[in-house]
């Protein structure tokens, strides 16, 4: 029987990781810097809470590890591509290489496995039984958009991405904004690792949703709210996935091919919907103070 | 006077060269160090690791896998490095070579050629496979704009799904026995099967005294990769439409005025990205395996981006760094079986090799326009 409430929670708790993931891409890329290494921020994310709720049996300590570990190499990415002006989609391919290995690594010396760590009890609580994060990304998007458009810091954030030089001559720090961008991307993507699957990690268990939060980013236009809403479209996409069998339409395609949903869809929205959407204009441009 | 004047300028200009090329070199050595480090920390002796690398990489049959093995992975580099030089970020040759080696698979079981045409419909299958699986991303770019970094992510999912399905469905060879793990498609027909060049290559290398064992692939697609290096070589830097392909890649607004169709040409470029990476898993499907499945060797396309960064995208210099990332690999299961390192950290290594190459090769630029900017004005 088909339980459509069931289904919104679900469908919910499974948006969320995917939402987290676009705010943070809205953060970093609102600062002007791409960031590809979502993905591999997530799967770090992934990993470190599990490894901090099962060291400390507390899961707001995996929280915050989650969000570290996120950050770690959101600094990374920061360094190279900030301070040392590396393009910033090999920087992020960069990285993503770097956290499947990492991640393998440090589950081998954490856990004695390399593809797996033993089942972690210690999860966030769960209200209407589904992950509490999962309730906060919508209020955190509008929490976005007023940080946006209403404080000097969302105004100054907004300036770098949008003309850095312009911005570095009224006297924005704009490698700081930038930095914070990138930064604060990395929490999100923490947040994001703590809302998917925490009960265990598992080898590449992100499995291209960093990416899939990219193009929500993208088909969202760069705002926050609609930026989350895509990711709930996207979300959705994969959940219906899960309820195949109980619809009538889907229940006849094979369960391997229709995994293949979402992803196709993030194809046919972006070719459909891109030549609508305006990044911000200095989006992935190196930025030199005193050269224009 | 004006002849000495010269040749400091010549010398400087050599050094300034020497400086900008090294960054591969610096970033390797660093990445080594940082795994020195990492394997120190968790408590094995960096001497022993390193013994461990080369007494399992510099023996006889060490020194064969590593030669047979870099064949996947100079083709994958070749691949990523023609896109890059055309400015595109070809994140999809793992897709590309994945769809490509069930294509070759699939013309080479289900296929009745005589020998030599067949094995060339199994190579131009894989092409095709490859061409195929690059061909939405592309047409995404040109003509939507959509970045191709999303594009082949998306078409990489798609492509583990799809050739699951594939496998499962239509071209399953082993129906009946339902084990996910030894899921493939059919053999290969003899026909289509690489002919091994054991005989040929060890009357070479027998005269310095070297032979390939059996058991390493000595076959077809060391051929294929030379090939590919080779007229990759010539057409980038020796054709127009090499010239045309980098001119796209340096500098797109300038090749508008210089009368380029940028569309085409990136259109161009990405095709052959993925022509080549269709290439990448024939080795393995049409000699050391001689079917497909879903289970190939994974990881190659990434491999190869790093390859082709090292390399700075010149087709010769992927072959060296291609040798290197074979020698790695190699290097992370001696690891793996003498020492308590895990083989992981080399995949981790090369992530932190790319980065460190990129941001080396940032610093010695800088540091080398501005030597240039003081000469320049002492000159004046």
């Amino acid at each position: 029987m088909f339980n459509i409430w069931y289904f919104l929670l679900r469908g919910l708790q499974i948006s969320a990781p995917i939402a987290y993931g676009a705010l943070g891409g809205v953060y970093s890329e609102t600062g002007g810097v791409v960031n590809i290494a979502i993905e591999g921020m997530m799967l770090s994310g992934t990993f470190f809470y599990v490894w901090g709720a099962k060291t400390t049996g507390n899961w707001f300590i995996g929280l915050l590890a989650a969000i570290l570990g996120s950050v770690l190499l959101a600094l990374i990415h920061g360094v190279v591509t900030i301070t040392f002006k590396v393009d910033h989609v090999v920087s992020g391919t960069a990285i993503n290489i770097l956290a499947a290995g990492l991640t393998r690594f440090l589950c081998m010396q954490a856990f004695g496995m390399e593809t797996q760590s033993p089942v972690n009890p210690y999860v966030p609580p769960t209200v209407f039984g589904i992950n509490v994060l999962a309730f906060f990304f919508i209020p955190l998007a509008l929490f976005t958009i007023w940080l946006f458009k209403r404080t000097r810091f969302g105004l100054r954030l907004r300036s770098c991405g949008q003309n850095p030089w312009a911005a570095d001559s009224l006297g924005v720090n704009v490698y700081m904004y930038k930095y914070i961008g990138v930064i604060l991307s990395g929490v999100f993507a923490g947040l994001a690792a703590a809302t998917l699957y925490p009960n265990q990690w598992i080898d590449a268990m992100t499995a291209g949703r960093g990416y899939i939060a990219l193009a929500a980013m993208i088909f969202g236009n760069y705002n926050a709210l609609n930026a989350a809403l895509a990711s709930m479209l996207f979300g959705y996409a994969e959940t219906l996935t899960y309820f195949q069998e109980q619809i009538p339409l889907l229940s006849n395609i094979s369960p391997i091919l229709i995994k293949t949903f979402p992803y196709v869809l993030a194809l046919i929205v972006l070719a459909g919907f891109i030549g609508k959407t305006k990044a911000p204009k200095a989006d992935g441009v190196v930025f030199e103070k005193g050269e224009d | 006077m004006i002849d000495e004047k010269k040749q400091k300028v010549n010398s400087r200009e050599r050094w300034y060269r020497l400086l900008e090329g090294i960054s591969p070199v610096l970033g390797f050595l660093f990445a080594m160090v940082v795994m020195m480090i990492v394997v120190w920390f968790i408590g094995e002796s960096p001497s022993n690791a390193l013994g461990a690398i080369i007494s399992f990489s510099f023996s006889q049959a060490g020194i064969a896998y590593i030669i047979s093995q870099s064949v996947p992975i100079i083709i994958s580099g070749a691949a990523n490095a023609v896109a890059f030089q055309g400015g595109l970020f070809n994140i999809g040759v793992e897709g590309q070579y994945l769809f490509g080696a069930l294509c070759a698979g699939v013309a080479g079981a289900y296929l009745n050629l005589p020998t030599p045409i067949h094995i060339l419909v199994v190579v131009l299958a894989g092409m095709a496979g490859g061409m195929l699986w690059a061909l939405i991303p592309i047409l995404l770019k040109v003509y939507k704009g959509v970045h191709e970094v999303i594009g082949t992510i998306m078409m990489n999912q798609i492509a583990s799904a799809v050739v699951l399905y594939l496998v499962n469905g239509p071209f399953n060879g082993v129906r009946g026995q339902a084990l996910s793990y030894n899921l493939r498609t059919p053999y290969l027909k003899p026909t289509a099967v690489f002919p091994s060049l054991h005989k040929i290559v060890n009357s070479i290398t027998g005269i310095f005294g070297f032979k390939f064992p059996n058991y390493v692939a000595v076959d077809f697609s060391w051929v294929i990769a030379i090939v590919v290096v080779i007229g990759l070589w010539f057409l980038i830097f020796k054709s127009s439409l090499g010239l045309r392909i980098r001119w796209v890649g340096q500098n797109p607004s300038a090749s508008v005025y210089a009368g380029v169709d940028i569309k085409k040409t990136l259109f161009t470029t990405m095709m052959i990205s993925g022509a080549i990476a269709g290439l990448v898993g024939l080795q393995e499907v049409a000699y050391i395996s001689k079917f497909f499945t879903p289970n190939i060797t994974k990881g190659l396309g990434f491999t190869g981006l790093a390859v082709a960064l090292l390399a700075r995208n010149n087709p010769i210099g992927v072959v060296f760094a291609g040798l290197l990332f074979s020698f790695l690999t190699r290097a992370g299961y001696g690891l793996q079986m003498y020492t308590k390192v895990p083989n992981s950290l080399i995949n981790a290594i090369s992530g932190i090799m790319i980065l460190s190459v990129v941001v080396f090769d940032q610093i010695l630029r800088r540091y080398v326009r501005t030597l240039r900017r003081k000469e320049v004005g002492q000159n004046v």
